[in-house]
């Protein structure tokens, strides 16, 4: 075919037919390899003494009709009325009893972007943690946060400003975290992306062990853990934020009302009797801003009976710098396990954790900071391993996330909880 | 003198203040201060946050958000936030915020 045929408008158009057949097929190859139902490997019986889900308690407020339609649907008004916000979805999986050490309850909440979907089924189909925990007998319940995934967001604003009712600059703002995003904050390139797709632009370290399968990196891959990013309401959140103002004077908020997940986390903790707290990344501060919450009996310090936050685990990083003395004092009460993966260009533990583990240690608290590549042996608790290479932000689907789970139980149980 | 005595009183005092602009509030001074040293690199100062905000150290506070606030007496720059709803609160940038009286 000569030049100017090949440039013929026809055998451009047959050419990009082509393409388009072709990509057609890959993308049916990528959607085909991506339904990785069957990739989800079995462990066995898992036998349960029970299974539910439930919500922590949100708050009603009132909307009226134009709020709740807002022309979604044209023709249909639907009814002003009360509304459910701020409650928070929590699943549970409770194993059979067994002899022995019985843990206290574990609480888990996923950070920025993600779901209680970060402690289930990894990406390629291994074992999650909440399984694992529930495996070595923990009651293990499994929270969205307030404003993210089956726990709802609330979406007033939205139709507000639809409705003409607000300014366009009223809108929170959505958290949308890309392959860009996950890649440099989950530090899984070897330098950082800044082009994508990170998979074809940017190699991931050697050692990663995070399933790189799963995000397009080598023959055979899939997209399977961008499934699982989901948006970011927290802009939604807190009325707390927003306190009525009329005539000029702001109204206080009510202290007690669930405005944000820690909240939530503290009056979860309290219906269990007592619960260890473990979050990640975008929440792993939570746990603590929960122990600081009046509902979870922990502050001010009065007991450890009153108290029902039992233990406290961070996964990167949720540390302070502003604990006042009474908060102090509460947290030294609290064991406290911070853990930090490889790849961090910054030596860890990085402020202001110095700074609060210096506080609760002098205060006669027990907190330890677990920089994986950097473990000394027996440092975290007897027998406790030395240093752990290849680690990264999502250390619950990394290829050894039963090693790192095993140290989060060992952990426990040597701090009998 | 009255006038040093209402600044020091503001300083103990919690206060609604709202956001003039989109700003941020983390766990420390330190990391405040860290932020405003870049804060006139656009770029760099919107990935140091967000890298604060996914590691649970800071938060962004939307512009026109009130917050209940007191200013930190050993750093009349820097406001405590939303003590009481999110303990221990947040510090944040003072000059970001006005007084809503």
């Amino acid at each position: 075919m000569g030049a100017s045929q090949m440039n013929s408008p026809r055998c451009r158009t047959t050419v990009r037919l082509r393409s388009a057949a072709l990509l057609g097929l890959l993308l049916v190859g990528a959607i085909a390899v991506a339904q990785e139902y069957s990739a989800v490997r079995s462990n066995g019986n898992l036998h349960l003494r029970g299974y539910g889900s439930f919500f922590v308690a949100g708050t009603i407020h009132s909307i009226d009709s134009d709020t709740a339609s807002a022309g979604g649907f044209p023709g249909l008004a639907i009814p002003g009325g009360e509304s459910m916000i701020n409650q928070m979805y929590v699943q549970f999986m409770l194993p059979e009893q067994r002899r022995g050490h019985k843990h206290f309850p574990i609480v888990f909440v996923h950070g920025c972007c993600l779901s209680s979907k970060s402690w289930q089924t990894t990406p390629d189909g291994r074992m999650g943690w909440d399984e694992y925990f529930v495996r070595h007998g923990f009651d293990t319940y499994l929270a969205d946060q307030v404003g993210r995934a089956r726990s709802g967001f609330d979406a007033t604003k939205y139709n507000m400003v639809r409705n003409g009712v607000l300014p366009y600059t009223d809108l929170p703002p959505i958290l949308i975290a890309t392959d860009q995003f996950a890649w440099n904050i989950f530090r899984w390139g070897m330098t950082p992306c800044t082009m994508s797709p990170c998979a074809a632009t940017t190699a991931p370290h050697p050692d990663l062990r995070f399933p790189v399968s799963t995000v397009g990196v080598g023959p055979g891959s899939n997209l399977q853990f961008y499934n699982q990013v989901i948006p970011d309401m927290n802009g939604t959140l807190s009325d707390a934020y927003h306190p009525p103002c009329a005539a000029a004077a702001c109204e206080p908020p009510d202290p007690a009302t669930a405005f944000n997940t820690p909240a939530q986390m503290a009056t979860l903790a309290r219906e269990l009797g007592g619960a260890i707290l473990v979050a990640h990344s975008e929440s792993s501060s939570f746990p603590t801003s929960a122990a600081l919450q009046a509902a979870s009996g922990c502050y001010p310090w009065t007991s450890a009976s009153a108290c029902k936050v039992k233990g406290i685990i961070q996964i990167e990083t949720g540390c302070f710098g502003n604990l006042t003395n009474d908060e102090i004092e509460t947290l030294a009460h609290i064991p406290i396990l911070i853990v930090f993966g490889d790849f961090s260009p910054t030596p860890q533990p990085a402020a202001p954790c110095p700074t609060e583990i210096k506080q609760i240690t002098a205060a006669g608290g027990d907190i330890r900071f677990a920089w994986l590549p950097a473990l000394t042996p027996g440092s975290l608790y007897p027998g406790s391993p030395g240093p752990i290479f290849g680690n990264d932000h999502m250390m619950m689907l990394d290829n050894n996330n039963q090693q790192i789970a095993q140290i989060l139980i060992d952990w426990a149980t040597s701090r009998r909880l | 003198m009255s006038l040093l005595f209402a600044v020091a009183l503001a300083a103990t005092q919690t206060a609604y203040y709202q956001a003039k602009v989109t700003t941020f509030g983390c766990n420390s001074i330190a990391e405040v201060s860290q932020l405003e040293n870049i804060r006139s690199d656009r770029k760099a100062f919107q990935m140091a946050l967000l890298q604060q905000e996914a590691y649970g150290q800071c938060i962004t506070i939307p512009a026109g958000t009130v917050v209940a606030g007191s200013i930190e007496t050993a750093r009349q720059a820097i406001l405590r936030v939303n003590m009481q709803v999110d303990p221990p609160g947040y510090e944040a940038p003072l000059s970001d915020f006005e007084l809503k009286s």
